[in-house]
């Protein structure tokens, strides 16, 4: 067989071998490129949930913020309420009415003792003198005060009396009482110090007798509350003589609370911090400074500056830098270079200014650990081409030549995302993010479309 | 909203310009496609590369992620195969290259010129000649693929490998005797049938 024919056999017996496709090449495939293809609807559901979860724990933060906020407010005037009663002093007696109902077990169809209780009645009066002084009381009566049911009337000796509940929501007791100088009588000092004394039923405490009490000109006043004459307001379904409470005027501390001042917009604590740091992913290296302003405790905004480098392209020789690319690398790059002179170890690599822009997000963990998530873009700004090859002149004589071109940039062209941990330890943060980027268009210096990555940064607060 | 989601451009299982369309816009489907379509053509380049299957699986992965992260560059003018196979050819070298590429490079002197018979070839299965290809080294394989199968000169193939034009017609000449070698030891029947008819012809 001549060498030729063996040549042109092997040929066609090597161009004849013809794989067949399995579903497992595929998959070969996806995992050797590192990213699994999400379908279209799955990347949007992604998307849809991820934004949302984002946004509805920015939204949730704020509440939180200013709820925070107004409740410190609100502290903050109740403690000066606070602070300005125990400096206040006690304001000008207030008056108020207190009716006090008495019943009288009267029979039924007797018109004169009637008559004549009403009138007595009417004339009946309560006497009851405040401060240190002992407190007396005058029941006016002309007759004895058997023929009244001592059970119906207001007060009886340790019963406390009935008084609007209005006026005795501090729970000041007044404990009636009669007699003056009784020894038992409870007394009670209020905030003043001024002995309240109550009023007493029909039996008196101690040793004085109702029947000598003479009738008061003037309204009684107990403690700090004045009572008014009692008025008979008909007669009740049993047949008992309804009575109507007097009017007691109590003298009560009036405090009239002081209108919160009026504080002016206070803008939220601004906190900084700066840092460097570096990311990497597929083809891609890039360092970066960064800038960060929380705009509340666990919201903040950065950006910076971050010079990306892609992994070079490579061509041994300007004619394979034809064959994949189509292009006359002499003419672009040396057009100058004699003909002679071989063009060799051709690379390529591009360089590119972009400024990230971020809004971040901080959640707490334990033992001084942030959960962190972002999301954002990179705007690129500035885009450069640096090319490098070598001529040679002979197989001993090389000379490199580096050519670096300008070219112009899409500056919104990306969607970035990102999530990580971060270690706060003082005034530094470590954080280790993984972020996703989406080409939401594709520059051609851009090589790959989507790519994910890691990134790592050193931060100190301000 | 189609700042983030771009509408998938639709296209044909069978219609190549519209998977090429649809692989520039980054489609999964069509990227699963267009792999589909070539994997069989790519693999046997890959193949007749590489040293074992596991090796040309990791080269037409390889490869193809060149293809799909560089589509944007494909002219449609220009025939896809071809674009394939340069990348695919290309991507062997270069792992060639990161192989032993200096190794097995003999004094031309040294090789024996080819005594062969005639239809001996025709009689081994295509796969059992690959397995023989498989065993030659990296560097003679790879020039003499370039050589035979790919039709590249020697002058090319020195300016791809980054050796002399005269290694390269070494290496081919040494892989072409090693592979008669290989035949005679592994195919010794073949021979005596061969030799057997021949006496009886004369």
């Amino acid at each position: 067989m001549k060498t030729d024919q063996f040549d042109e056999t092997l040929r066609k017996k090597i161009e004849s071998i013809e794989p067949i496709f399995h579903e497992a090449d595929w998959q070969r495939f996806t995992a050797f490129a590192g990213t699994q293809p999400i379908p279209f609807w799955g990347k949007a559901t992604l998307y849809a949930v991820g934004t949302t979860a984002f946004i509805g724990l920015i939204i949730y933060n704020i509440n939180q913020y200013y709820a925070q906020k107004s409740l410190l407010q609100k502290v903050h005037t109740l403690a000066q309420q606070i602070d300005n009663l125990k400096h206040q002093q006690p304001a000008a007696p207030q008056r108020d009415t207190i009716y006090i109902t008495r019943y009288l077990a009267m029979p039924v169809g007797v018109d004169a003792p009637q008559k004549t209780l009403r009138n007595k009645l009417q004339d009946e009066t309560l006497q009851l003198t405040t401060g240190k002084t002992t407190p007396s009381l005058n029941y006016a009566q002309t007759e004895s005060p058997s023929s009244i049911d001592n059970t119906t009337t207001a007060y009886k000796s340790g019963a406390e009396p009935k008084f609007a509940s209005g006026l005795l929501a501090n729970k000041r007791h007044i404990q009636p009482t009669f007699g003056a100088r009784s020894s038992d009588t409870p007394q009670r000092t209020n905030t003043s110090g001024s002995a309240i004394n109550g009023v007493g039923g029909a039996e008196p405490v101690g040793g004085n007798e109702p029947t000598n009490h003479q009738l008061a000109a003037t309204p009684p006043v107990v403690g700090n509350l004045h009572i008014e004459p009692l008025t008979i307001i008909g007669i009740d379904s049993g047949n008992r003589m309804k009575v109507a409470e007097p009017k007691i005027y109590t003298q009560t501390a009036y405090y009239e609370a002081p209108k919160p001042p009026k504080t002016p917009f206070v803008w939220p604590q601004f906190t900084a911090r700066a840092g460097i740091g570096s990311g990497v992913a597929a083809g891609y290296f890039v360092p970066s400074f960064t800038t960060e302003l929380f705009i509340g405790k666990q919201v903040s905004v950065s950006s910076g500056l971050k010079i990306g480098y892609f992994s070079p392209e490579k061509y041994f020789t300007d004619e394979q830098f034809f064959k994949k690319k189509q292009l006359d690398f002499r003419k672009m790059h040396a057009p100058k270079a004699p003909p002679a002179q071989e063009i060799l170890n051709i690379s390529e690599r591009v360089q590119l200014v972009q400024i990230p822009i971020r809004l971040n997000y901080y959640q707490p963990l334990k033992r001084g650990f942030w959960l962190t998530g972002a999301v954002g873009t990179d705007v690129d700004i500035y885009g450069s081409k640096r090319v490098k090859f070598d001529l040679r002149a002979n197989r001993s004589e090389f000379e490199q030549i580096i050519n670096i071109d300008k070219f112009p940039v899409l500056p919104l062209n990306n969607f970035v995302f990102s999530a990580g941990l971060e270690k706060r330890l003082g005034r530094v943060g470590l954080q280790v993010n993984a972020y996703g980027m989406v080409q939401t268009r594709r520059p051609p210096y851009k090589k790959s479309g989507n790519n994910f990555g890691g990134e790592f940064k050193l931060l100190y607060q301000f | 909203m189609s700042l983030f989601f771009k509408k998938q451009p639709q296209f044909n299982d069978t219609d190549l310009a519209s998977i090429v369309v649809a692989c520039k816009e980054q489609n999964p489907h069509a990227q699963r496609a267009l792999f589909k379509l070539f994997f069989s053509y790519g693999k046997s380049i890959c193949l007749r590369y590489s040293a074992s299957q596991e090796e040309a699986e990791e080269v037409i992965n390889d490869g193809f992620l060149k293809v799909f992260n560089n589509i944007h560059k494909y002219d449609p003018q220009q025939p896809f195969k071809a674009w394939l196979r340069t990348i695919l050819v290309n991507t062997c070298i270069d792992y060639y290259r990161r192989r032993d590429k200096y190794t097995y490079q003999l004094d031309i002197e040294r090789v024996e010129s080819p005594v062969f018979e005639e239809n001996v070839l025709d009689k081994i299965a295509a796969d059992e000649i690959l397995v023989m290809v498989q065993k030659l080294p990296t560097s003679y394989r790879t020039v003499f693929m370039l050589y035979v199968v790919d039709g590249y000169s020697h002058r090319e193939i020195a300016d791809l490998l980054h050796i002399n034009e005269g290694t390269s017609r070494s290496n081919f000449l040494k892989a072409r005797g090693k592979l008669q070698e290989m035949i005679r030891i592994n195919y010794p029947h073949l021979y005596t049938v061969s030799l057997t008819k021949k006496i009886n012809e004369n």
